[in-house]
């Protein structure tokens, strides 16, 4: 069973994307996915949404599950695998987490067959302008790309080619080490590359 | 039940200052609103909900996202702010009176008492104006949503 997450911050993307993601390699890679789902609120709005599309889904809710709700997430997938035994389990973080704490949050639950897969993160190339150019929210988002394995350039369908290819510098500047794909999760587009990136991530580990 | 949301955790993101609120409601018009109308209904309350917290001093919008539940389907509305427009998408296959109505506020640069107070305002209003009736719920979350089949 291996953990991927798809991280990010707020509004970037991330349940159009797992929702696409899920679909796809359940239907086409014919993988046996689950969903965990933690979201900022005392009632999910997420989950509910996931749910519609026929995914597995579990809810961890009132907290963050990169610090206080870390025990949490390592009970849920201990769950997940003894109850579902899926292949591959996305987590979505709250859009104010931490991946690599996430990360180690993962690492913790007991079970030989738990394994932690790569980070995605999703970057909002629509609203990266807005967001980085503000102190604290840059410096945190930037943050969160750091620990990226693949980053995700999401809704690259809103922006031109100019700014695209300015992020991708930065990007590559801040996390030299991650591979990058463009993305439209909207519209489905560049899916297929993410999903062969996380696919060919989890075959080398 | 109204709840807060405690997100004042020591935490690395704890500079960015962020307010989120979500309730869930049980929504019923004296007649059957079509869904054409059901899916202006839930994106007017977002736009309301992201304009009154920039009014208010919000710096930027985190996320407004809203789950519309009624028999014959759902609909779900989001927004990231109003210069990105609002998203609105599911279906909703028939007239319907009665829904449930999930909405969760997160807000950059207002405190979560202002985020809540501003939030059931909002939905208060476009629900006033539209005809429904509404009575906030409590929601258990946590475990297992459900598995469709």
């Amino acid at each position: 069973m291996r953990v991927v997450q798809i991280a990010g911050f707020l509004g970037s993307g991330k349940t159009t994307t797992l929702i696409s993601l899920s679909r796809q390699l359940s239907e086409e890679f014919k993988k046996r996915v689950a969903i965990i789902v933690n979201e900022i609120g005392d009632v999910p709005v997420d989950a509910k949404v996931v749910n519609e599309f026929g995914l597995k889904v579990k809810d961890i809710g009132g907290g963050c599950i990169c610090c206080e709700l870390l025990i949490n997430l390592a009970i849920t997938l201990e769950e997940l695998s003894k109850g579902f035994n899926p292949d591959i389990v996305f987590i979505e973080p709250s859009g104010v987490s931490i991946p690599s704490s996430v990360k180690d949050g993962i690492k913790t639950a007991k079970g030989q067959e738990i394994k932690a897969g790569p980070v995605v993160v999703i970057f909002d190339a629509e609203r990266a302008e807005e967001q980085l150019s503000d102190e604290g929210i840059g410096t945190f988002v930037m943050r969160q790309l750091s620990d990226a394995d693949i980053v995700a350039i999401n809704k690259v369908d809103a922006v031109d080619e100019a700014h695209i290819r300015g992020y991708e510098e930065r990007l590559k500047a801040v996390n030299p080490g991650a591979k990058l794909v463009r993305i439209s999760a909207l519209k489905g587009a560049g899916l297929n590359d993410l999903i062969h990136m996380i696919m060919e991530l989890i075959e080398a580990q | 039940m109204e709840k807060d949301v405690h997100y004042d955790i020591p935490h690395e993101n704890e500079a960015i200052n962020i307010g989120g609120y979500g309730a869930a409601f049980r929504i019923t018009s004296p007649r059957a609103v079509d869904p054409t109308a059901l899916r202006s209904v839930t994106g007017e309350i977002v736009k309301e909900i992201a304009e009154a917290c920039m009014r208010k001093g919000a710096k930027a919008i985190g996320h407004v996202k809203l789950y519309l539940k009624a028999q014959s389907g759902y609909i779900r509305a989001d927004t990231v702010g109003m210069k990105y427009g609002v998203h609105v998408d599911g279906n909703i296959a028939r007239p319907e009176r009665v829904a449930n109505l999930v909405v969760n506020s997160i807000i950059i640069g207002l405190g979560k008492t202002e985020v809540a107070s501003v939030t059931l305002k909002s939905i208060g209003e476009v629900m006033e104006r539209h005809g429904f009736s509404m009575t906030q719920v409590e929601e258990a979350r946590g475990g297992e949503v459900r598995e469709k089949r």
